[in-house]
């Protein structure tokens, strides 16, 4: 009996896996199909998953790899990822839940096809967009001067987060506009630059339009520069929870 | 204004080859999740979340600080899985994951202290 670690479920196509590798394979029920490989259950499971979570490159290898085999399946058809570290104990049970859940996964196939994911951070540089509310007061003619100068510039400090905040926020707008869906994630890396991360479902037939709006706002306010990734699967827009099989 | 642009377009390929931190966000704590004949059962799922959160926040930004209790913390390392089975339930994945925002709030202060000037 082995153990199949699930990808993604897709739309059942037989050339979704052309020249994939030889492991990989669909397991089919009716319109959909989940994307799998055999894997070895044990490095998933107990004190050796706890080992292996410290071992930063088994954990950069196997997100790696699960990002990579969603990804090709970008562009041959619609795909609906499956969380990290999903995997059945056999195949009867893959089938079993794709059979109990398939309208639930023609719905989110529909949702995404057609689309990718863009993602937007935008940064701001709050020194620089001080600099910009308030004279630097190294350049003050006097004590007096330098004084006023200074307390200027730590009023311009404290009002940098509200300014950058609002700036974001027209920013995100904007964006949202030209996508299908948008949505705010949650940073995962505290990061004081980090006015808001935004993720874009953008219709492949939007995208150009999108990366375009992408750079015109980047750079367009003092301080703030945007940084574009993707195009990504859906990842941000499947958050779904589904029923198992029942027993 | 002198702004460089600064974009991460990927090339044609796509996302995959971008850097992990990016991969990372997208990948660990989405997508569909599902219940039943699963070999990895949901709490672990969820531990398994919590833990690359913090391992992740750990690497760029709490390592620096020398904030690594959580490394020794047996609540989060070696026999967690027994002690939250034995809690019962979903409840102590979510304490968890308020513990690790409190964390993440904490780091996110510290971290914009230091970027702010201090006071003549």
């Amino acid at each position: 009996m082995t153990s199949l670690y699930t990808f993604a479920v897709v739309d059942n196509h037989t050339d979704t896996l052309a020249g994939a590798d030889r492991q990989r394979r669909l397991v089919d029920v009716g319109d959909i199909a989940a994307i799998v490989e055999p894997v070895d259950v044990t490095q998933f499971d107990g004190e050796q998953l706890e080992h292996n979570l410290n071992d930063r490159e088994w954990l950069e290898r196997t997100v790696r790899h699960h990002e990579k085999v969603v990804e090709d399946l970008l562009g041959r058809t619609a795909v609906v990822p499956m969380r990290f570290g999903s995997i059945f104990s056999d195949e009867s049970g893959l089938r079993a839940m794709l059979r109990e859940n398939t309208e639930a996964f023609k719905c989110l196939l529909d949702r995404v096809r057609g689309r990718c994911e863009w993602g937007v951070r935008i940064l701001a540089d709050g020194e620089q967009m001080a600099s910009q509310l308030a004279p630097s007061a190294k350049s003050a003619t006097s004590g007096g001067d330098y004084l006023r100068r200074r307390r200027a510039e730590l009023d311009a400090a404290d009002q940098v987060s509200a300014v950058a905040g609002r700036i974001a926020d027209e920013i995100h707008q904007a964006l949202t506009a030209v996508a299908a869906e948008a949505t705010v994630l949650q940073p995962r890396q505290p990061s004081p630059q980090l006015a808001l991360s935004g993720a874009y479902l953008v219709a492949v037939a939007d995208q150009e339009r999108f990366i375009t709006r992408v750079n015109e706002l980047h750079g367009a306010h003092a301080g703030v520069r945007l940084e574009l990734t993707g195009p990504w699967p859906a990842y941000s827009f499947i958050s779904a929870d589904v029923g198992g099989p029942r027993r | 204004m002198s702004i460089q642009p600064h974009r991460t377009l990927p090339a044609p390929g796509g996302a995959s080859s971008g850097n992990l931190a990016d991969i990372l966000e997208r990948v660990l704590d989405k997508g569909v999740v599902i219940a039943g004949d699963i070999v990895i059962n949901l709490l672990d799922i969820e531990l398994l979340t919590i833990k690359l959160r913090l391992l992740i926040a750990s690497v760029d930004t709490a390592k620096e600080m020398g904030i690594d209790w959580w490394q020794n913390d047996p609540f989060l390392t070696g026999g967690s899985n027994r002690e939250v089975e034995e809690g019962g339930g979903g409840k102590p994945p979510k304490e968890l994951s308020e513990r690790l925002d409190r964390i993440e709030s904490a780091l996110s202060a510290l971290a914009a202290r230091d970027e702010q000037r201090e006071l003549p």
